[in-house]
This record gives structure tokens, sequence and C-alpha cells, in this order.
């Protein structure tokens, strides 16, 4: 096996030498017939001439040595290449921009497979993370998925037999503080066994003990590496010094691998055991904690969620004020975070990036097919003078192969592009919710897809013309006359066109379904006035400020400082804001009425505000009062509620006046004040719940924002309000320090996101067909130049002709976008859960997607037909 | 010439080449003046055949080739056989007799 690899290792780079010896040996070879011959008494002349008759072609002989030592392949593949290069040169054009729309698919492609590598197929690489899996508390009734409580989670830890370890977490923030500006950092808590469940271990120190659950254990954390690297300058000395959290100190135990990532936490920087207080222990009604556990190897999903549920039942039992209703859900962590990145929005992409790959290679392999047209001649006679019919398909083949590289490198230089574009796009505060940081970065697997599918895109456009070449026919090609093609040519040519129009529909409805979706949310009213608001955020620790009093005072301080402002025109304080990723609720209890079921009880979303909250944002008044100056601590307790509250649980009775109980704690029933509008807190897409404000002094919260109505500049507004800020407390960091409309536009960004590159995909491809569609037209009334000529000549009008070849190309649109209708409706049903109050078969949309379509093609035929209808008969027949 | 030529059937030239070099390193020419000696005028091998067939079989490992000086003193290329030539010239020749047997006793009594 060596030696013959050797061998044709030799045969190949030293051919030189290796043909001259075989010229030798064939020569002497030859010498020695003449020689015989002439001892048999011929002359020397009649010798030469008998031995060349019977020796045969020299040439053939060494073809066939050449062949028999195997490397004919390398060496006619090296002059295909070779030949491929010279026509290249000759002709720019065709090769160009065959290069040009490859590149383009494979551009697209390489970047969908990078984000679909990145954020779906790696985001979940756990060491064998297919046992971990994510437990949900379950509302059976109304499907909701809940976060557990605290009891809950202990029980299910405790009495089940299928995990191998049962862990929760849950985030917050906390202010970081002793260094020049204070800093909100995201933290982790979690059960000390986290890590060790997941398999991760600290590249410093160690990770925690699962005594340290218990309190009064002093505290512990890890930080992140990158916190490492920042905060102690990557010193392994690190371990065992501490640093100030919330105002008390913490010791560093341990330092977390870069690359460990949970998505669903987001970007965790600091790490702490999770420990209960006493009164987290006892509340089985509050869930708040994510619950992730790794299931003993062999244990089947079913049998744990079985045994989990029979848990659940039996809390059930035991706690119906609580648990009432209550299952569990199951889910494998990669769905989990499959779900949270948006897998099926990249999927789709994916889909449609192999779609505008498809409709590239079909129009290339419309240019080459015009191309082999031309080359039909020398494809003719080279087959008369004895060329194997494989062997000309390989030098098609080959040819096409040299425009490879410079497709996949221009390919992976837009993939790049694409990359950093989406990179670019996603609000900084979304990047720790996808893997990897939201980054995306090329490797060794994008190159081998890259060039995998540029492959395969090649040696699908080659088919065309291969196929055409296979049934090239000697003398009726030759016979025939330029401009004329065989049926097989012409089906060929309209299966092309077919299959771009299919393509372009399966690109353009799911594009028009989710641009609707898109411009239907933004058509959404949030219910208040977002222009000009600025929010900042502060959390106060509690180790400084214990009392209701303290809390007042410094927001009192800042507040009056911020007004003072110039621009400002209102400044107010709120626990939450809109868009803010949080909100509070309560359950509550109306007075007058029966005791519902467990499961009926109503609850309200719940926000504590101050007064001139409700203008800042410019809420809407229905009914009665804001919040006011003339609620103080002490004044009577008061509520404001919003119309779906209202239309919910008073439906007949006037609610101003009523009164209501927040929670279970009797101090805390509130008389309905007023009624104002509904307003979108989460996302503009959510539906209306029921809201209630408070007044902030009745019900202080540590951490508030504040909401200030202002025609300064965003920027230098910030300025000013951290400064005013710190004025107060200097080490209090002020966070999410932004416009209310970047805080709307940023959870709105992965959806607009996938809208925009799903839009502009779309046009391409419809470009991309139109141009397909416009060469093949082009072609395909070029081809019947003569047939309109004789039409003409006999009398036939341009009208006619017109109408004629309009006819002829009907059909292929009708097929084409009737098998497009039904591709794109399967690959629309894969958006369902994508689009807002769009349906998958909204008629409008497909309308329009077919009109578009159609104008597209007929712009893209107008050129051909009239060519076609001003067709000067004499010209064509002379031309003949 | 009154000599009836006959084709050889696929492969019998792989084996004639190989019986034909094992005596003696051999030059192309002399071998197919050889076979063609020997089996008196019977079997005739072309340059066609010949040189693609002894590039496959030095391909294979079979014979090995070097450049010598031949009879009249002029540079020829030699082929001589290898050890696995050896080996493979018994297998073909025992393959040989055992098929030429078999069709001989079929053609006898059947």
């Amino acid at each position: 096996m060596l030696s013959d690899i050797l061998y044709r290792l030799r045969a190949f780079f030293r051919r030189n030498i290796v043909d001259a010896e075989m010229d030798d040996e064939l020569r002497f070879h030859f010498e020695r017939e003449v020689e015989k011959h002439m001892r048999s008494g011929l002359t020397r002349e009649q010798a030469v001439y008998q031995t060349r008759l019977h020796f045969g072609g020299p040439e053939q002989v060494k073809d066939e040595c050449r062949e028999a030592r195997g490397v004919r392949l390398f060496e006619t593949t090296l002059q295909d290449v070779r030949y491929g290069l010279r026509a290249l040169r000759k002709s720019p054009g065709l090769p160009l921009v065959a290069v040009l729309t490859l590149a383009l698919g494979i551009g697209i492609n390489t970047w969908g497979f990078n984000i679909m590598k990145q954020w779906v197929i790696q985001a979940a690489a756990f060491a064998e993370g297919d046992r971990l899996m994510v437990v949900w508390e379950k509302n059976v009734k109304k499907g909701w998925l809940m976060e557990a409580s605290a009891p809950d989670f202990l029980d299910w830890r405790e009495q089940n037999h299928e995990f191998e370890n049962l862990v929760s977490w849950t985030t917050r923030e906390f202010n970081f503080t002793g260094t020049e500006t204070p800093q909100r950092v995201l933290g982790g808590r979690v059960s000390p066994d986290f890590f060790r469940m997941l398999k991760v271990t600290p590249v410093l120190g160690r990770d925690f003990r699962s005594e340290e659950e218990r309190p009064g254990l002093g505290n512990v954390a890890m930080i992140s590496e990158g916190m490492w690297h920042e905060r102690f300058n990557g010193d392994p000395g690190a371990i065992g010094k501490s640093f100030l959290m919330d105002g008390e100190p913490y010791t560093v135990i341990g330092v977390t691998p870069d690359d460990f990532h949970l998505t669903l936490m987001g970007r965790v920087n600091v790490w702490v055991p999770l420990v209960f207080t006493d009164k987290e222990r006892a509340d089985r009604a509050t869930g708040w904690l994510t619950v992730i556990g790794r299931l003993k190897p062999g244990v089947k999903e079913a049998t744990a969620f079985q045994s989990l549920s029979a848990i659940a039942a039996n809390l059930e039992k035991q706690f119906p004020e609580s648990n009432a209703d209550s299952g569990i859900a199951l889910n494998s962590l990669a769905k989990e975070i499959g779900r949270h990145t948006g897998e099926q929005g990249i999927y789709t992409g994916f889909v449609l990036g192999i779609c505008i790959l498809l409709i590239s290679c079909s129009n290339i392999a419309g240019i080459y097919l015009a191309r082999a047209l031309s080359r039909r001649k020398e494809m003719t006679m080279r087959l008369a003078l004895g060329a194997q019919k494989m062997r000309l398909a390989r030098q098609l083949l080959t040819e096409n192969l040299v425009l490879l590289p410079p497709a996949v490198a221009l390919g992976l230089e837009f993939a790049v592009l694409g990359g950093k574009w989406t990179t670019a796009a996603i609000p900084f505060e979304n990047r720790g919710y996808l893997p990897n940081y939201g980054r995306i970065s090329m490797d060794y697997a994008t190159f081998v897809y890259a060039a995998g599918i540029a492959l395969f895109s090649v040696l699908l456009f080659s088919l065309a013309p291969m196929l055409e070449s296979r049934k090239l026919d000697l003398t009726g090609v030759l016979k025939e006359s330029a401009g004329s093609v065989s049926m097989e040519g012409r089906r060929l040519r309209k299966a092309l066109v077919v299959a771009e129009i299919v393509l372009a529909m399966v690109v353009l409805v799911p594009a028009g379904l989710v641009s609707k979706s898109l411009v239907n949310i933004y058509h959404e009213d949030p219910g208040f006035n977002a222009e000009h608001v600025l929010v900042a955020r502060t959390s106060l620790p509690a180790i400084h400020y214990k009392e209701p009093s303290q809390i007042l005072g410094f927001y009192e301080q800042v507040l009056a400082k911020v007004q003072t402002l110039p621009q400002v025109q209102v400044a107010a304080l709120g626990q939450f804001t809109p868009f803010g990723h949080a909100y509070g609720g309560a359950e509550l209890t109306l007075e007058g009425r029966p005791t519902p079921k467990p499961s009926d009880i109503p609850s309200t979303r719940l926000n504590a505000t101050g007064p001139e909250y409700m203008a800042a944002l410019g809420l809407r008044l229905v009914r009665g009062r804001f919040i006011g100056n003339q609620d103080g601590r002490d004044t009577l307790p008061v509520i404001v509620v919003n119309e779906t509250l209202v239309r919910r649980l008073f439906p007949q009775e006037e609610p101003l006046g009523h009164r209501m109980r927040l929670g279970r704690d009797d101090n805390n029933w509130r008389t309905i004040v007023g009624i104002v509008n509904d307003i979108k807190i989460g996302n503009l897409a959510e539906e209306a719940r029921n809201q209630s404000y408070v007044p902030f002094v009745q019900m202080p919260s540590r951490s508030a924002a504040l909401v200030i109505r202002s025609t300064a500049s965003p920027a230098a507004l910030a300025t000013a309000v951290r400064a005013a800020v710190w004025a107060v407390d200097k080490d209090q960091p002020v966070s999410e320090i932004d416009t209310l409309q970047q805080h709307i536009s940023d959870e709105e960004a992965p959806f607009r996101i996938f809208a925009e590159t799903i839009g502009v995909s779309a046009l391409l491809a419809l470009f991309l067909a139109a141009i397909g569609i416009y060469g093949v037209m082009a072609y395909l009334v070029a081809s019947r130049t003569r047939e309109i000529g004789i039409r003409m000549a006999c009398g036939a009008r341009g009208n006619t002709i017109l109408w004629l070849v309009l006819k002829g190309n009907m059909k292929l649109v009708l097929t084409g976008i009737s098998l497009g209708l039904l591709f794109s409706w399967g690959i629309a049903r894969l958006l369902s859960s994508m689009l807002w109050r769009v349906s998958t078969n909204d008629p409008a949309t497909y309308i329009v997607a077919v009109l578009v379509l159609v104008a597209a093609i007929l712009l893209a035929s107008l050129v051909p037909l009239r060519r076609a209808a001003r067709v000067d008969p004499m010209i064509v027949l002379r031309y003949e | 010439m009154s000599v009836q030529r006959l084709d050889l059937p696929q492969g019998t030239l792989d084996l004639l080449i190989l019986k034909t070099v094992a005596l003696e390193p051999q030059h192309g020419w002399a071998i197919s003046e050889r076979i063609q000696q020997i089996s008196s005028n019977v079997l005739q091998v072309q340059q066609g055949s010949l040189y693609p067939a002894l590039h496959r079989l030095e391909r294979r490992g079979w014979i090995k080739a070097r450049w010598g000086a031949s009879e009249n003193n002029r540079r020829a290329k030699y082929y001589e056989l290898t050890r696995s030539g050896h080996k493979q010239l018994e297998v073909e020749q025992d393959a040989w007799r055992k098929l030429t047997a078999a069709v001989g006793q079929v053609l006898e009594t059947a």
C-alpha cells in the first residue's frame, strides 16, 4: 500500500522525469523492433514503416501507461484547473457574478449556522448535560410555569430518589463598594451543590461546601474570572481576601471559569450560597427559585416527572392554601435554554438561509446553462474527436471548482460581517442572557461548514450543465443552429424558474408574517408616554438603611436635588418602572365578598409610587384621583387600580371607596381612590393584567427608580442625576440609567433583530430570484427568436407575440407560486409562537407575497418580453 | 502468416510477464519477444498493452525497474520480480493451472 502511494507520488511530482523515461523506453523498444525487421531483410525505411504500423500511436500508449501508473486523474484535473483559470482570465464577468452570488448564499448560511452553533447547539454544553433538568411548579389549571418556593424546593429535594442532585438558585443585584465608583453587579444565590451538580470546577480556590447552606457560617463568595481580573488583577492571593457587598464583608473562596455561563441567569459575576432565612423557609406561597437537577444515570425523564408530581400532589393535600393546583413541569436544560434564546427564530432563520443558498445555486445554474450553450460546439467537437463524456463532465465540474476558494473566502467575510452586526444590534443588557455573552465567533467548524456547503452548491449548480452535456448528440448539435434549444434543455430551465419562485415564496411569506408582527407590536399603545423620560435606579443596602424613615429620607433628598436641575419638568419615585424587568405583586382580598377557593384568589401587580409618578409617565385618570402629596405615612391607606382590575373584580359595582387587602396583613386594608388606564409593564405584546399602585411613603422600598421627565439630553441628565445621588450617599451606585424609550426598545430588541434579519434576507432572496428569473426568461425568449421571427413574418403582431410568450411562462409562474404557497405555509407554522396578532394563515400576507413576487417576475421578464415583441423578422431570418 | 494468433484472456498478460521476468531481469522488448518465441508465435503482445501492464505491475510492487545496459550496450529499462511478485506469480500460476484443468475436465467429459 505504502509503496503504491510512493510510486504514485513519484509518478505525479516527478512526472517530467517519468515521462522522459517512458519516451526512452518506448524509443528503445522501437529501435529493437526496427532492427529485428532489418535482420529479416527489410531496408531501414521499410522496417520503420512496418514497426510504426504495428506499434500503434505512441501517445496513446503513453496515455495508457499514465493511467496504469494511477496519476491520470491528478494530471487531467490539473489540466482542467489550468483551463478553467485561463477561461476565467479571458471572460471574468460571468464567473465573477457566480462567485459573488455564491458568496452571498454561503455568507448568509454560515452566518445563520454560526448563530445556531453558538447560541443553540453549544448553549447547553455542560458535562453529561442530557441529564440536567429544570423543574418548575406548574399551575395545572392555568398552565403557568412558576418558580418554586423555598419549602417546596426543600421537600422535592428531600423526598425524590431520581435526582443525583437537586439545587436551586435566584439572582439579585448587589452594590459593590470600596472602589472609585460604586458598582452594581449581578449576583447568583445558589445552593452550595450548584457547581458540583453542573460539574464545573473553579479555576482557583474551592466551590461551596454543602454545610454552607446553614446560616451563621459567615459570608463566603465566589467571583467570576472576569471579576477576579478586574477587582484583584488576577492575583492568586485573592483567595481569602474580602470585599464589601451591600455594606457587608464577603470572603473570596473561589474563582469560576469564564467559559462557564448559565444563560438563564444572565451575566453573573458574584456567587453566594443560598442560605434561607426563617421567613423564606416558612413561605410556601411565594415562588422565587429556579430549580435544576441532575438525574441519576439511567433514570428516565418520565420517571422523574411522575415521582416529583407525586410529591407535589402530596404537598397540595398537606398545604391546600398555598399549593392549590400546583403540579410539576420538567424540561431538559437544553430545551429551557433554547426557549430563552429563541431557538425557534434561529431555526427559522437557518432554514430561510438555506433557501437563499438554493436560489443562488439556481441562479448560477441558469448562468452556466446559458454558457453551456455557447460552448456546445466546443464540447461536440471534442466528443467527435473521441473525448469521453465522463471526462467532459469532469472538466465542467473542475472548472467550477476553481470558483470555490474565492467564494468561500468572500462568504466567510460576509458571515463575519453578519455576526458583527448581530452582536452589535443586541442590547448590552440582553447579551448576558445569550450563550457566550452574545458573542459570535468563527472557528474551525464554521470554516468546515462554509466549505462544505460551498462544495455542495458547486456540485448542485454544475449538475445542470452536466446533465445537458450528457444528452449531447453529435450530429444533432452540429446541424443545429445557434439559439435553439432541445426540449430537454427547456425543461431544465423551466424547472429552474419554478424552483426560484418556490424558494422566493418560502422566504417571503415568513418575512411578511414576522414584519407584520413587528408592525403590530410597535403599534401597541404602551399606555404611557415614554418620550423624554429618564429612569435611574438605586438600591439601598439594608445594613445602612434599616428604618423606613432612612429610606424615605434618602429619596426625599435625592428627589429634591433632581427637581431643581435645569430642564427637569417632573421628577418622581417608583418602586418599579415599566420595562424595568421587575414587578411586584400581591394577593387581593375584597371587603364584603365571600372568601373564594384558594385557586380563585385574585391577585394584582403592585407598584409603590410617589406623587407625580403617574403624571411623569402620562397616565390617564379614568375616575377618582392619582396618588398625590396628600398621601402621607399616617394618612388613610389608599390604592389606585387599573381598568382591567376594575373590569374583572368590579364588573357591576363602583370600585371607588371600596376596600381591598393586599396580601394577608390586616394592616394593609386599602381604600380605592382612583382608576387609571392599563399600561404595558413587561413587553409590548403582553396581555393586560391587574395593576395597583400604592403611595411610596406608605410602603417604602429600598430599591426604587427615579422617573424624570425632562427636555435635557439623556447623557447630561444622567451625569447630573448620578451627582445628585452621590451628594446624598457617595456609596450608592445608580443603575439602569437610561431613557424609558431605550428600555422599551431594548426589551423588543430580540424580536426586532429577528424581524430585520428576516426582512433583509427576504429582500435579498427576492432580488436574487428576480435576477435568476430574468436570466432564464431572457434565455428562453432568445431561444425562441427564430420561431417568433417566423410568426411575425406570417403576420403576427407584437402584442400577440407578447401574449404568446407570457402565456407560455404563466404556467411556470402558477406552478411555482402554488408550490411556494404550500411550502411557505409549512415553514410559517414553525414560527407560530413568534407571531403577534398575526395568524400563520394570514391571507393578506400570502396575497401580498404573491403580488410582490409576481411583480418581480413581471419586471424580470419585461426586458426579454419587449425584446421578443420587437423582433425584426427580416433580421432573424437572414441571420439564420 | 500461417500461425493462428490468439487474443489473451483478461489478466493472463500479467501472469505471462511475471513468469517471463522470473528467471532473470528483462527489458520490455525482450519480454514481448520471449513470450512470442516460447508460445511459437501464437501469443503476440502489443506494445499498447505491454507497457501499461508493466507500469501497473510496477505500481503494485510485484516487479521493479532499474536502468541498465542492453546486449548491444544501449540504455534499457530492466524489470525484475520482487519478493511479493514471486508470491503473486505462485498464486496466479496455481490459479491458472486449476482453471485450465477444470475447464479441460469439463470440455472432455461433458
